[in-house]
């Protein structure tokens, strides 16, 4: 940016001028793509809470086109958690060692990360696997489908995201002074996690 | 379309604050190719991937249109997004392409085609979003009449319920979603980053792709009609909606795309307004519209999720077969609406919220009055946005949902009424006491005060509820909703687009004609709308085709209203179009406002500032006597304040090579830039000072007809000595010497340029024009066209004397014609050699000619003058006809020219007696 | 700034608007008679709302047109307003007054929906059921249905409204109540009809191809007549069974194409354009289909597409399909 040529005249009285570029364009850009994201998962919730709590459903769990009850995998789920939970750290653990200056330990910190979640991605399908139902079976199965589904989706995507930010680790592309792709992604994988969390918590355990 | 203002790369030394700019060599076409193949093969990807995927899990059957459809719909218009070019810059960092440099090479536009491949100028997108938005608008005007028609009389008139669903459908989707919603995006786009002093949007590149998601969401809703119009309005309530078939799915997916647009443009805007204002603009100076889109952005980022989760689920359980709204498997269907309106309402204050801003802005700039309460106009902004999360179930009220929820949402809904009042007050405080112009921006304002007024009370009487339970889903509602949409949206874009029309097209639109389009669509709207209110109230219900008789003379009366909204726009069209093309030249603020977009050309720079602005006060300083909001600094370069007078001169240096195109068009796209003034000086050396002159004379009359402020002189000497001499007098910014090629230029071969390179201590930039050019006839009708006739007289010196003469008294363009009065037989050996020495002397007199300096050339016709005049008089067009002869032999010449002249004067010229060359 | 407030040209500009808008809310019929309690209530509070949005509406468009009217300024005239940016007493009147009118108003409507939707005693429920494109009426205390809506008049009536398919909505204009037939929930609505008529229904909510057409009627009847009415539908019902006997015996039965056509007429010419001569309607032409009697029967009765089942029975039937057979 050039700096101002030539004179300036004289301010009106007001308000001195406010100094700006404290903010981070791209990182505010990713919190506020987030916020949407989060909406989008607020609306599927919304669906997922009308279907629980409302008038069609005097029973809970809903029972199965079959007669039988819905029975979910918490304990397996909690396990797959721990390790969504974990794979933050770590990814939080690799950004620490950026800032000490340590490239190497940046790129373990983002092998760990993107490997835990590449297995909580697989046990999750294993899961729908062998679930017993499908989603047609009721409007709750859409509805457990749909959250967990558009999850594991933006799992998918954050894997694709932290995988680039490895292969510009590589590249030795980051340093203490410059890393703001690998703020954004982080952002984005704790959002994941975050969402997972109350997803356990509000589907799976109460 | 006449070309956008910025200009391709120049030498070093050149405008735009030291960008260089390569544009991206290849043609819209290869664009165009590849994003068809792309679509082409998303499509062909998506069918395999399914045929392969149920065949290994085992579905049945292998194919279902539904699923097929909905999948193929999606990844072939990523398909097409990729092959537009929206990813490669993504795509080349994900491959590790080195992106420390800026590239440019997509910014901008040099020619009007390319305004349909991918772009990173907020300015070209903004001007691409209006002419799609617009373009939707017509479709979807046009389904608006194709329902009035319908409904002119009872019973069938030219469509059946199916149909007609169809264009009740589709009217809706089409104004809400690739209309309404992102036209502000576009007007918003063009102007907020100049007005907010920045180079650009904050993400340029999701810019483009937001842009590309508009066309993919439009044509997917108009590709319905391909495989039947989806009919459950835009509201999509399941189970109908369930129900639907390729174009209910069509519908869907367009929905994610136009909110997916919306979502990141508003992301574009907050990173842009919270990052990129120009220093000492603080949040309470920005115009009124910076915080109108600020607001209407926080809305599209939080509210726009969630009708893409209505439409996902919608979707879901026609082509997967779920069951979220089939209430027998535990689904709900009340559940659908109040996730659908979390959005749809909030979204009616994303297409009104930023006309606000820009009436806001108009006012003030035609009250010549600060906007009243500006805090409070804030203020209010944000209280629209933040109690417009809250009112959604007031579309429910006849629902069914539960019931307890209908008085809070009654008291949230009445509570929004507040603000909106407020701004209505502040607008008329601001023109109380004021000096109102009433130019055709101002019009569409005090039209949008009134028509907004209307509609604003009738959503009074719509949020009570026992009132709402009569009038919900009746006409009163369309009455309601066309009065806001109408006078809080349709108005707000017109006036906005004639508002800054001037600074985007650099032209001035017809007044005249706006006006009457204002007037036309005033009185259309009322007279179509109002009556709905009656009719709803007395039992008319909506998304009707036919209704009780008793209602045929309102319905007529409507029709013939909404046929006069259709004529009104089509002057719309023609006005800008024409204004676009060749309307008069806008100068830099003809409004007097005090904004930045105004302190700049029209059309803006390339990058909006060479120099970044400083800002100085608020934005509606009016009334105080030189109170500035900013001051916008000339080229680093040169130093001081940038006005529409300044100029920075430019040195031309060149001779032989003064009237060629090459020449003329480098000035012109320099001229294009506004910053330069341009002074021809004519090295004469030991050349003819006469035809030197002939040749300055024209050249400046041709820049001078293109509107380029230059002047000249010829000077004495050789080119060296006189460059530097003018150098001292001047004191140009650059200098531009104008050679022929090597072979040709004495002033190549001794090395002049380097020499007045060294001598001046300025820039140089050197452009060689090719010899050809050099003597070619200049295509522009920037100089009347003379037409010479003669026969005898080609060849002589008298007639060169002549023309040149005629060329000194004023700069002309010539062309000499010479018919033949051929013997038969046409190609025997007599007739070719009176073909062969016609041609050898036009050949003599036309080099001569051009060799003292005139533009001339030349053409020898096969036939007699009867015949060969009017063809030629039909091909160049000239002003005017001289006939030449010698000794009075013209006196047939002469004759024949009258009759196939028509209204061009014919003069003749007696040569004397004097013959041969 | 308001020291100079012009009185008098502001006064004569409002009283003129206000006479038009006066005028021509004194002079057009706007709203349909109010034959039920809940609209009596309902349309004083509409006259209530339109007569403070007038006020506004003048105060607006007085404002507006002085304004243009007195401070127009010449086209060569450059000189700017006073750089007036606020007045703080202004603004806290101009949002203090309408809030509180807003209040009032919000509490006047909520007293009406209360009142609207006070539950009687002495009710009458009778079922409502939507489907596309038609309406059926259900009298459980009589344990029939019926494709006639007959209501008790000065008595509260409470529709229990329910949904086939789609979501439709039940809506008579006079009676100024509304309410979707949704799927999956019944939807309670209360009218206390006040004059003995024949009214329409309307379907007020899309819902599909027929939605235009999707009309029935309510009969508001003295008390005397409605026990009648129950007493003799229900009589024609006895058990399902023998119901169901009888009605396949009065189906077969040779019929009367003259009664029939009267059926046809209330129960399938909305959708069947000139009593099942023409072409061009919801359904098609039924003149010239030429099919037999049992395939008339079968589609009456189970409906087909768009065509609901079981639109008529018994001996209508049969008349029915004399006429449908007359028309060929």
């Amino acid at each position: 940016m050039a700096t101002t040529a030539g004179h300036a005249p004289a301010d009106q009285g007001h308000a001195a001028p406010e100094k700006k570029q404290h903010v981070n364009a791209a990182l505010m850009g990713m919190l506020l793509f987030i916020g949407s994201e989060v909406m989008l998962f607020a609306s599927l919730f919304t669906a997922y809470f009308f279907i629980r709590y409302g008038v069609a459903n005097e029973t809970w769990p809903p029972l199965k086109q079959d007669g039988e009850p819905f029975e979910l995998p918490v304990v397996l789920t909690g396990v797959n958690t721990l390790i969504l939970v974990s794979s933050s750290f770590t990814l939080w653990w690799g950004e620490k060692r950026l800032a000490a200056g340590d490239n190497k330990g940046l790129i373990r910190g983002l092998w760990v990360t993107i490997l835990m979640g590449a297995t909580f991605l697989l046990i999750q399908l294993n899961e729908y696997a062998h679930l017993g139902f499908t989603p047609q079976d009721r409007a709750f199965s859409g509805a457990f489908y749909t959250l967990t589904g558009f999850h594991g989706a933006h799992v998918l995507v954050g894997l694709i995201v932290l995988s680039l930010c490895l292969r510009r680790a590589y590249k030795h592309d980051f340093s203490h002074a410059y890393h703001t792709p690998l703020t954004a992604g982080s952002y984005y994988w704790h959002f994941v996690d975050i969402v997972w969390v109350l997803l356990f918590f509000l589907v799976y355990v109460i | 379309m006449a070309t956008h203002a910025p200009a391709p790369a120049h030498a070093p030394g050149g405008g735009h604050g030291g960008h260089e700019i390569h544009q991206d060599p290849r043609p819209v076409s290869y664009w165009w190719t590849r994003a068809i193949l792309g679509t082409v093969a998303g499509v062909l990807f998506s069918f395999l991937l399914l045929f392969l995927l149920r065949a290994l899990f085992g579905f049945e059957p292998l194919y279902d249109g539904a699923v097929y459809g909905g999948v193929a719909g999606l990844i072939g218009a990523i398909g097409f997004l990729w092959g537009i070019g929206c990813f490669d810059f993504w795509l080349g960092w994900a491959k590790g392409k080195d992106i420390s440099e800026e590239d440019h090479s997509f910014h901008g536009v040099t020619n009007w085609k390319q305004y349909f491949r991918v772009n990173t100028d907020h300015k070209v997108i903004g001007i691409q979003y209006l002419g799609m938005t617009l373009f939707f608008m017509l479709w979807g005007g046009l389904m608006a009449l194709l329902i009035r028609t319908e409904l002119a009389a009872p019973g069938q008139q030219i469509a059946d319920g199916q149909t007609y669903n169809g264009f009740l459908s589709m009217h809706a989707t089409l104004m809400i979603f690739v209309f309404a919603v992102p036209v502000f995006g576009g007007i918003a786009n063009y102007v907020l980053p100049i007005m907010l002093g920045a180079k650009d949007m904050a993400f340029p590149r999701l810019n483009a792709l937001s842009f590309w998601f508009l066309p993919v969401a439009g044509f997917m809703f108009l590709a319905s009609m391909f495989t039947g119009m989806f009919g459950a309005a835009w509201t999509a309530y399941p189970p109908l909606a369930s129900q639907g078939t390729m174009g209910q799915t069509l519908f869907e997916l367009g929905v994610q795309f136009a909110g997916a647009s919306s979502i990141a443009t508003a992301i574009n805007f907050l990173a842009t307004i919270v990052t990129m204002r120009a220093p000492g603009m603080t949040i309470w100076r920005m115009p009124i519209l910076a915080w109108a889109t600020g607001v209407t952005s926080v809305l599209a980022v939080f509210a726009t999720p969630f009708i893409a989760g209505s439409q996902f689920l919608t979707m879901f359980d026609r082509i997967m077969g779920t069951n979220f709204f089939v209430p027998d498997q535990g689904g709900d269907v009340i559940m659908y609406q109040h996730i659908f309106w979390f959005y749809s309402h909030p979204a009616v204050y994303i297409m009104l919220l930023p006309g606000f801003g820009i009436i806001s802005e108009i006012i003030a700039t035609f009250a010549r009055k600060p906007l009243f309460g500006y805090r409070a106009m804030a203020f209010s902004l944000v209280a629209i946005a933040v109690l417009g999360f809250g009112v959604w179930a007031h579309h429910m009220f006849v629902s069914g949902m539960a019931p307890w929820l209908r008085v809070p949402m009654m008291v949230t809904t009445i509570i929004i009424a507040v603000p909106t009042g407020v701004k209505m007050w502040s607008w008329l405080a601001t023109l109380w006491q004021g000096k109102i112009h009433i130019k055709t921006p101002m019009l569409w304002a005090l039209g949008f005060l009134f028509t907004f007024l209307l509609g604003g009370l009738s959503g009074v009487f719509l949020g009570i509820v026992p009132a709402d339970i009569q009038m919900s889903d009746t006409y009163f509602v369309t009455a309601h909703l066309h009065y806001v949409l109408y006078g809080g949206t349709v108005f707000t874009v017109f006036a906005g687009l004639y508002y800054w029309f001037p600074k985007m097209t650099g032209k001035m639109y017809n007044e005249r004609l706006g006006q009457w389009h204002f007037w036309l669509t005033f009185a259309g709207t009322q007279l179509t709308f109002f009556p709905m209110h009656w009719q709803g109230l007395q039992g008319m219900p909506r998304r009707v085709a036919d209704y009780d008789p008793r209602f045929e003379t309102v319905n007529s009366v409507e029709t013939i209203g909404s046929y006069m909204l259709g004529i009104a726009t089509i002057i719309f069209f023609y006005n800008i179009i024409t204004s676009w093309k060749s309307g008069p030249k806008a100068p830099w603020n003809p409004w007097r406002g005090k904004t930045l977009e105004w302190m700049v050309s029209s059309p803006p720079p390339l990058f909006n500032f060479d120099v970044e602005p400083q800002v100085v006060g608020g934005p509606y300083q009016y009334g105080i006597p030189d109170a500035r909001h900013a001051v916008v600094f000339a080229p680093e370069e040169f130093g001081g304040e940038l006005t529409e007078d300044t100029r920075y001169p430019v040195l031309i240096i060149a001779n032989e090579t003064l009237t060629s195109q090459t020449l003329i068009d480098e000035i012109r796209s320099r001229d294009s830039e506004g910053l330069w003034s341009f002074q021809l000086v004519t090295p004469v050396g030991d050349g003819d000072r006469a035809v030197s002159e002939r040749r300055l004379a024209t050249t400046l009359a041709i820049l001078a007809e293109s509107g380029v402020s230059a002047t000249g002189r010829v000077a004495e000497g050789d080119v060296v000595a006189v460059a530097t001499e003018a150098a001292k007098e001047v004191a140009p910014h650059e200098l531009v010497i104008a050679t022929l090629p090597l072979a040709q230029s004495q002033w190549m071969r001794s090395d002049s340029v380097d020499k007045v390179r060294k001598a001046t201590g300025v820039p140089v930039s050197h452009v060689i024009v090719p010899p050809n050019d050099a003597r070619a006839l200049l295509g522009t009708a920037a100089l009347p066209l003379v037409m010479v006739v003669a026969t005898e007289a080609v060849g002589a010196e008298a007639l060169a004397t002549a023309v040149r003469t005629r060329a000194d008294a004023q700069p002309a363009r010539f062309t000499v014609i010479a018919p033949l009065d051929l013997p038969d037989p046409r190609w025997g050996a007599e007739a070719n050699e009176l073909r062969r020495s016609a041609g050898e002397a036009m050949t003599a007199t036309v080099n001569a000619l051009i060799n003292s300096g005139v533009a001339v050339e030349g053409e020898v016709m096969d036939d007699a003058a009867s015949v060969a005049l009017p063809l030629a008089i039909d091909a160049y067009k000239p002003s005017v006809i001289i006939v030449a002869g010698i000794n009075g032999e013209a006196a047939g010449l002469r004759e024949a020219a009258e009759a196939a002249a028509g209204d061009t004067p014919v003069e003749s010229v007696n040569l004397g007696a004097a013959a041969g060359a | 700034m308001y020291k100079n407030v012009p009185i008098i040209p502001l006064a004569v500009i409002g009283v003129i608007i206000a006479a038009i808008t006066a005028g021509q809310a004194l002079f057009i019929d706007w709203l349909p008679p109010a034959d039920s309690v809940e609209a009596g209530r309902t349309f004083t509070l509409l006259w209530f709302l339109f007569w403070c949005s007038v006020v506004f509406f003048v105060i607006v468009t007085s404002v507006l047109v002085y304004a243009i009217w007195k401070w127009r300024a010449k086209d060569d005239d450059l000189e700017d307003g006073p750089p007036t940016h606020g007045n703080t007493t202004l603004e806290v009147v101009w949002t203090a007054v309408p809030s509180i009118l807003l209040i009032v108003v919000a509490v006047y409507g909520y007293i009406v929906l209360e009142r609207n939707e006070a539950v009687a005693a002495d009710r009458v429920e009778i079922d409502v059921y939507a489907q596309q494109f038609n309406w059926t009426y259900g009298y459980p205390s009589a344990g029939i249905e019926s494709g006639d809506l007959m209501v008790p008049v000065n008595r509260q009536v409470q529709l229990n409204v329910r949904a086939r398919d789609v979501i439709h909505d039940f809506w008579v204009p006079q009676f100024g109540i509304k309410g979707d037939a949704v799927p999956g929930i019944t939807h309670t609505l209360w009218i206390t009809p006040t004059k003995v008529g024949t009214y329409p229904v309307v379907c007020a909510e899309l819902c599909g191809v027929g939605h235009s057409v999707m009309r029935s009627s309510v009969h508001v009847v003295t008390e005397q007549q409605y026990a009648a009415w129950l007493a003799k539908s229900s009589a024609t019902v006895k058990t399902a069974a023998a119901a169901s006997a009888a009605a396949a015996k009065l189906e077969t039965a040779p019929g009367d194409a003259a009664a029939g056509k009267a059926v046809f007429e209330a129960k399938c010419s909305g959708c069947h354009a000139g009593l099942g001569t023409q072409a061009g309607g919801v359904g098609p032409k039924l003149a010239g289909i030429n099919w037999s009697d049992e395939q008339i029967r079968t589609q009456v009765k189970n409906g087909k597409g768009a065509m609901p089942g079981g639109l008529v029975n018994g001996t209508d039937l049969a008349n029915v399909v004399a006429y449908v057979q007359s028309i060929q």
